[in-house]
């Protein structure tokens, strides 16, 4: 108790200190800090091993997001960025979530060109685009897109070809983007063994992430693997790649379709029988602004994922549906929903390792901006979900989890 | 010495009449007019360039220090209307990084404004429409209009200007990035005539569609 009001005490000291100070520039360092008081019915998540698809590891107090971006100065077109996160939980706490080299030359052409190099998130969300790759709508971000921050990320290279519609006295902007990567070769081993997760976590650069150890999976006599996916890890020394296309009509309507294929050899694997997994998916985005005050947004993946000779195989689909309200006459406050589905089919015959999981989940937010500093919000969510190897674990495969969510956030 | 003092000042009596009555001669030659700038179907248009042409005007006096911010991401404001040879000055009130660029044929420039302290000035010598964007921020749009017209304004959000003229004919001009250049390169005839009058300017055809040049406050962040 004495540990928790140190931490309130600490918190409302960082107020007074935030609120005292100018906002940091976009150049140079920023960044944010935020903290949830957190009700839930218990089901252990999956980063203490557990079967649960939510993040918070108890009731009470919890750090959410902690992390510092270091933006550099624009020169002849190319810039630096990183984003230093911190967390309480997970298996490694301090780390970066990207690290990039962006370059955007200035042209007079009316198709332009751009690029990045490093460590860094595909442009897949229509959710993700505050600052830390953090949602502005809700706390607890989509399936797909949890899943993306926690397995996803190019370390390699993007470049895009580009054209403003203003250039062009047209009210299209279109992109055409390409990029080779490395390092995402075990991509879809967690989504297949724990299926789809709901959650603001993402994986550091060289993160762990646990699952529930499921006798097909760390048994001798089965895959005799590790209960754990180190996610950016290189096996096969293959290079992956995606393509993929945005439409934009003004600034009221956004396309975002792309084409993932990491190209692993899912005969590969490395000295801690982690396996390369075949992962290939499509990812379509939406976001349309149906008046100054309310916004849908929309995003579908279908993919399928291979590891081993058909020793475990799946097709994985998921959608939501998101509808966001901004009044108006006060732009601070902002109300969001959201509406999940998800499922996991597996394609193998191994019936010792059971991998089908499917569910649903809606999750609403109310988030009020009290200053360029201090924000604050409450959040509901529910989930229902039905995990095939929960029976290993002596539980019922179907399962329902709640959580309430109030946030205070600062940003720095 | 009498003689001379009587001279002086016989002279600087002859001085006052003739300056009083060459001021009371333009005085009587200068009329207000207000000309209103209306589409096709009588709707009153803000922000529409309006430029005037003749003899003998002279040039209204031009602004201290004419400024373009970058505020909210936007230029402000949208359209700046200003004399040839004019220095703007482009501060960033944002806690963003701009990076202020025009190809265009009256002006080439670039300006990087890293933070809220930043702040440039540019000099337009040449007559033209100077489009303007941010290489960070590819949304953003603004105009520098460069005249070499003697007078010049920009409609309200009633969609006049008021401008004073001697007795004449004048050309008027009008100008918006979202004009179709027919209404653009038209020439309408302005008849001063020593009275007030409203002198009503009428589109001859649509303008543009909104979205084309002008955009909202909407966020729509990439990431």
């Amino acid at each position: 108790m004495q540990i928790r009001f140190g931490f309130f005490f600490a918190l409302i000291l960082l107020i007074q200190t935030c609120n005292s100070v100018a906002l940091a520039n976009e150049i140079g360092l920023s960044g944010r800090i935020e903290a949830a008081v957190v009700d839930r019915i218990d089901l252990v998540t999956w980063q203490q091993s557990g079967t649960g698809i939510l993040r918070a590891e108890d009731d009470g107090l919890a750090l959410n997001q902690a992390f510092l971006i270091y933006q550099s100065r624009s020169w002849k077109g190319l810039s630096f960025e990183a984003v230093a996160n911190g967390y309480m939980d997970g298996e490694q706490n301090i780390g970066f979530t990207q690290a990039l080299i962006k370059y955007k030359p200035l042209s007079a052409n009316k198709v332009k060109m751009k690029g990045r190099f490093g460590f860094f998130y595909p442009e897949f969300s229509v959710e993700n685009t505050a600052s830390g790759w953090l949602s502005p709508y809700l706390f607890t971000q989509s399936a797909i897109n949890s899943w993306y921050g926690e397995e996803l990320r190019t370390m390699g290279a993007e470049l895009s070809l580009y054209s403003p519609g203003r250039t062009r006295r047209s009210p299209w902007t279109w992109e055409l983007i390409g990029a080779a990567y490395k390092g995402n070769d075990p991509l879809g081993s967690i989504l297949t063994w724990r299926g789809f997760a709901l959650h603001d976590r993402q994986s550091l650069h060289s993160d762990r992430v646990l699952i529930a150890p499921t006798p097909g999976v760390v048994d001798e006599g089965a895959i005799n693997g590790p209960a754990w996916i180190e996610p950016f890890t290189e096996i096969d020394s293959r290079f992956g790649f995606y393509v993929g296309g945005h439409a934009r009509y003004i600034r009221k309507t956004d396309f975002r379709f792309y084409y993932y294929d990491n190209q692993a050899n899912p005969n590969e694997l490395n000295h801690q029988r982690l396996y390369a997994w075949r992962t290939k998916f499509h990812s379509l985005a939406i976001q349309h602004n149906i008046n100054r005050e309310w916004r849908v947004f929309s995003q579908l993946l279908d993919g399928s994922t291979d590891m081993g000779a058909r020793i475990v195989s799946a097709n994985f689909t998921s959608a939501y549906i998101g509808l966001s309200w901004r009044p108006a006459q006060n732009r601070k406050h902002r109300v969001s929903a959201r509406y999940d589905w998800f499922e996991v089919n597996e394609t193998d015959n191994e019936r010792k390792d059971p991998n089908n999981s499917n569910g649903d989940a809606f999750t609403i937010a109310w988030r009020y901006s009290y200053s360029k500093v201090v924000s604050v919000g409450i959040e509901h969510h529910v989930n229902n979900s039905d995990v095939e190897n929960r029976v290993f674990f002596d539980q019922e495969v179907k399962q329902s989890q709640q959580q309430t969510m109030a946030v205070v956030s600062f940003n720095f | 010495m009498l003689k001379v003092r009587h001279f002086v000042v016989i002279k600087l009596f002859i001085l006052i009449c003739v300056s009083c009555l060459a001021y009371a001669n333009t005085k009587s030659d200068s009329t207000d007019v207000k000309i209103i700038v209306k589409n096709n179907d009588g709707d009153v248009l803000e922000n529409m360039v309006i430029t005037v042409h003749g003899n003998n005007l002279s040039s209204i006096p031009p602004e201290e220090r004419p400024t373009v911010k970058q505020i909210n991401k936007q230029f402000e404001p949208h359209i700046k209307v200003i004399p040839v040879d004019a220095e703007v000055t482009f501060p960033n009130l944002d806690s963003v990084q701009h990076h202020v660029y025009s190809f265009s044929k009256a002006k080439t420039f670039e300006l990087a404004l890293y933070d809220s302290d930043s702040k440039s000035n540019v000099v337009f010598d040449t007559a033209g429409v100077v489009e303007m964007g941010c290489n960070v921020h590819d949304w953003m749009l603004g105009y520098v209009y460069v005249t070499d017209a003697p007078i010049y304004g920009k409609t309200n959000s009633n969609g006049v200007v008021n401008i004073a003229l001697p007795v004449g004919e004048y050309s008027i001009k009008v100008w918006h990035p979202r004009l179709k250049s027919s209404d653009i390169d038209k020439i309408h005839t302005l008849k001063s005539s020593g009275n007030k009058q409203t002198f009503t300017l009428r589109l001859e055809e649509e303008m543009l569609p909104d979205e084309l040049a002008d955009e909202d406050d909407l966020e729509f962040d990439d990431y």
